[in-house]
């Protein structure tokens, strides 16, 4: 098992009278792929934003590699790739402009960000379209330009907010061993997903947030141990679902034909 | 169903005048356009003046200029209104998605946006002439008497409202020929129509008579001037009498004509193009595309510098709507320097020869201007983001002392705003100028550059294009007459000043001294304000509007 290097505790983050996250606390380790779990509104894309210093929290201390990240802030950014939940990029750049500005931005050495940029576009099927506007992309090659510009330093802790959105199934097969991958080389990684199968299969510590708060956090067997529950989203239907699926659905059916 | 859908559009799109994805959390887009109506209020109070301080007792030349006046300032303004809003005649991509699959007809939403347009503008009449439309009607009616004097109202308000709509329809006509094109070529093409348009309107506004007699009437040059057609439109409205009168119903007689084929043009040119451009709004984005594969043969520093004014660059030559912006301020200066360059041939080029007519105070304000306006053009649309939300890019990758961005800032600037007219002014003063004063002028006009440069930077923690906008935080109706009641005379003192120098050994040398100087004071109080806790900024706010002194009590 690897060692602690990200740890939440007891984070805070209130918008006017209500609490986005309440008093959270976990921890990420290396060589683990930490998967972080909840409804849509739970706060998971509020809590990556405050670890990537997008938004501050309120209160509570996020440390990394033991010290908090406030200390050197800089430092910390230089350790991480982030992929965020909506592909927000400059359309206006083709997609190879948009990386070489982030690895000019990360002040990479021109040469070797040039190979790496080149084999990244390679590998993740971008290359023919490299010199066109981001505009004219499809959400999938958005998505997989993110992921380019979040792995281009070789960061260690990578946060990936929905990264299989909009991918297709080769490029959602590539980047779930490509997780894996990483985690082998010890990296830490926090991965948040609504797609439950894919948690299962490549996560080994789940984090469940249920309106703002941790209802769960342990490893993926302990849980279906404890619970005596067979597979994730059982357990994630026990503890963050509070809607009837059937009953919601024959409701909408009936409203619309009303 | 139909009118119900109208009215829904219509609300929609008058309140999307202002581009609500740039605004900042706090951003009141109402506050800019009172802003903007306070201006032009300002600018008809301003043509109130002479009333007031002069009262009654005018010549019947000067009721006429300043008739001219008002018919060719309303014009003006709506010309430049509508090709600032020309892309807003056409829904844009996201209104064609979302609206494509509701039942809205396509004339429905094409009526919704011609009509916002249309109030927007009326209410841009309404502003401008709101003192002017009150006061001078008074003077201008032809008789004596209550009803004269209703007349000229009429006659004035008509005047105007017909002018503006004649603006608004050849714009509209210049648009819809234009989208008839294939849509890249559309795309590529308008915002050079829109400078040229520009440049056109002000350039009349600038050279055409500005004082309006008999024997000025009668010349065929201006009889072919728009601005003068509707001024006898007017007069004609207003019921003059006289030896001029089959010159002024000759005047009037064009106006109604030109209306009727704007009118018509863009009626048709438009109906012919909307339908078609529609369906190529969705399946064609509004980027220009096909340039990306050049490579830059020159690199723009290190890696936060090459980074930054590369980004600002491909950002202005890429994006339309700042273009259209800097295109606008671009037009006032060629405009001016227009005016310069008559008042030159006026003011005898022919008589002393083109060289010692050249090399004189009115070529250096020339340059000048066009460096202000250049400088102050970039800094007001750098201030104005593109695709706000992906400016997290820039929030994560952070990683320097804010004076690294600042000098990436610098460079940009430098680059893309000092530089083309540095390199622009080189060409023509080497051309026109003896090599030695032409050498010496570049230099003091590099060192005003990045005086100007430093200048703007002074309290702008903001990356080029990234930063939110705050509507009003600009202070528009302030800046605009800061500028122009101070710029031009301050550039033409400076001018003065700088031909004297250029003439002596010891005056130039202190020209140098004193510019470097302030270049080196500006440079300083940029640098004092950072601190290495200073973070660049990324939202607008509002300044707040309690003020902590921080005293305690030790």
């Amino acid at each position: 098992m690897g060692f602690t290097m990200l740890e939440l505790r007891n984070v805070c983050k209130r918008y006017s009278s209500i609490a986005a996250v309440d008093g959270i606390s976990f921890s990420a380790r290396t060589g683990e792929v930490t998967g972080y779990l909840g409804a849509n509104g739970s706060g998971k894309s509020t809590t990556m934003k405050m670890i990537t210093g997008l938004i501050e929290m309120d209160s509570g201390e996020i440390l990394f590699d033991g010290k908090p990240i406030q200390c050197d802030l800089m430092a910390f950014k230089r350790r991480l790739g982030y992929v965020p939940e909506e592909p927000h990029l400059y359309t206006h750049l083709s997609g190879l402009e948009y990386l070489e500005m982030v690895a000019q931005l990360r002040a990479l050495p021109p040469k070797i960000s040039a190979e790496c940029i080149d084999g990244l576009l390679h590998l993740l099927a971008l290359h023919s379209d490299r010199d066109l506007p981001i505009s004219s992309y499809s959400k999938g090659m958005r998505q997989k330009v993110l992921l380019a510009a979040a792995l281009l330093h070789n960061p260690d802790l990578i946060l990936l907010d929905e990264p299989f959105s909009g991918l297709d199934v080769g490029s959602a097969l590539v980047l779930r061993s490509l997780i894996q991958e990483l985690s082998a080389r010890g990296k830490v990684i926090l991965f948040s997903s609504h797609e439950l199968e894919t948690v299962q299969r490549i996560c080994s510590h789940v984090v469940i947030l249920h309106r703002g708060k941790i209802v769960a956090d342990d490893s993926i067997e302990r849980l279906q141990a404890l619970m005596s529950l067979s597979t994730l989203e059982e357990i994630f239907s026990e503890l963050a679902v509070e809607q009837d699926a059937g009953s919601i659905s024959r409701q909408i059916a009936d409203l619309i034909q009303a | 169903m139909e009118r119900l859908q109208f009215r829904v559009l219509f609300r929609v799109f008058m309140l999307r005048v202002v581009d609500l994805e740039l605004l900042s959390a706090d951003g009141d887009p109402t506050k800019l356009l009172g802003q903007f109506a306070a201006l032009l209020a300002g600018i008809s109070f301003l043509f109130c003046l002479p009333l007031l301080l002069v009262g009654g007792g005018w010549r019947e030349t000067d009721l006429w200029t300043m008739e001219h006046l008002f018919v060719a300032a309303t014009m003006l303004a709506i010309g430049l209104f509508s090709v600032l809003n020309w892309d807003s005649i056409f829904p844009d991509r996201r209104d064609v998605l979302v609206l494509a699959p509701l039942p809205v007809a396509p004339r429905t939403i094409f009526a919704a946006k011609l009509s916002a347009l249309g109030s927007a503008l009326f209410i841009s009449v309404l502003a401008l002439n709101v003192f002017t439309g009150l006061l001078w009607p008074m003077y201008f009616s032809s008789a004596d008497g209550a009803l004269a004097v209703l007349r000229s109202f009429g006659a004035y308000w008509t005047t105007v409202l017909t002018a503006a709509a004649f603006m608004l329809f050849f714009v509209l006509t210049l648009l819809g020929v234009a989208s008839l094109l294939p849509r890249q070529l559309f795309l590529r093409l308008s915002v050079l129509l829109q400078v040229a348009a520009f440049c056109l309107f002000i350039g009349v506004f600038i050279v055409e008579p500005t004082s309006v007699t008999p024997e000025v009437l009668r010349e065929p040059g201006v009889q072919c001037l728009p601005t003068f057609w509707f001024f006898g439109l007017f007069q004609q409205l207003n019921g003059v009498t006289g030896p001029m009168q089959s010159v002024i119903a000759e005047l009037a007689h064009r106006a109604w004509i030109a209306l009727a084929i704007a009118a018509s043009g863009a009626l048709a040119t438009l109906l012919l193009s909307y339908f078609h451009t529609l369906r190529k709004i969705v399946e064609s984005p509004d980027i220009v595309s096909g340039s990306h594969r050049i490579k830059w043969p020159v690199t723009f520093g290190k890696s936060l510098q090459g980074a930054v004014t590369s980004f600002c660059l491909r950002t202005l030559l890429r994006s339309r709507s700042h273009r259209v912006i800097l295109s606008f301020y671009f037009g006032v200066g060629f405009a001016i320097v227009l005016a310069y360059v008559v008042a030159l041939y006026a003011g005898g080029l022919s008589s002393r020869g083109a060289a010692s007519a050249f090399v004189s105070a009115p070529f250096l304000s020339a340059s000048i201007l066009m460096m202000c306006i250049s400088i102050g053009g970039i800094r007001i649309v750098a201030s104005m983001p593109i695709a706000l939300r992906a400016n997290w890019i820039f929030r994560i990758t952070e990683l320097q002392q804010p004076s690294a961005y600042i000098a990436a800032v610098r460079r940009a600037f430098v680059v893309i705003s000092v530089l083309p007219i540095w390199l622009a002014s080189a060409v023509l003063f080497f051309s026109v100028w003896p090599l030695r004063l032409a050498l010496e002028h570049l230099l003091v006009l590099g060192l005003l550059g990045m005086i100007l440069v430093e200048a703007t930077l002074h309290g702008f923690k903001k990356i080029p294009f990234t930063c939110s906008y705050l509507p009003g935080k600009g202070n528009l109706q302030y800046v605009f007459w800061a500028c122009a009641l101070l710029l031009l005379p301050l550039i033409n003192a400076g001018a003065q000043i700088e031909m004297r120098m250029l003439n002596s050994l010891f005056g130039y040398s202190a020209l140098l001294v004193a510019l470097s100087l302030a270049l080196a004071i500006t440079r300083w109080r940029t640098a004092a304000v950072l601190t290495p806790t200073t973070q660049m900024q990324f939202d607008e706010v509002e300044a707040p509007e309690l003020l902590s002194l921080s005293l305690t009590r030790e």
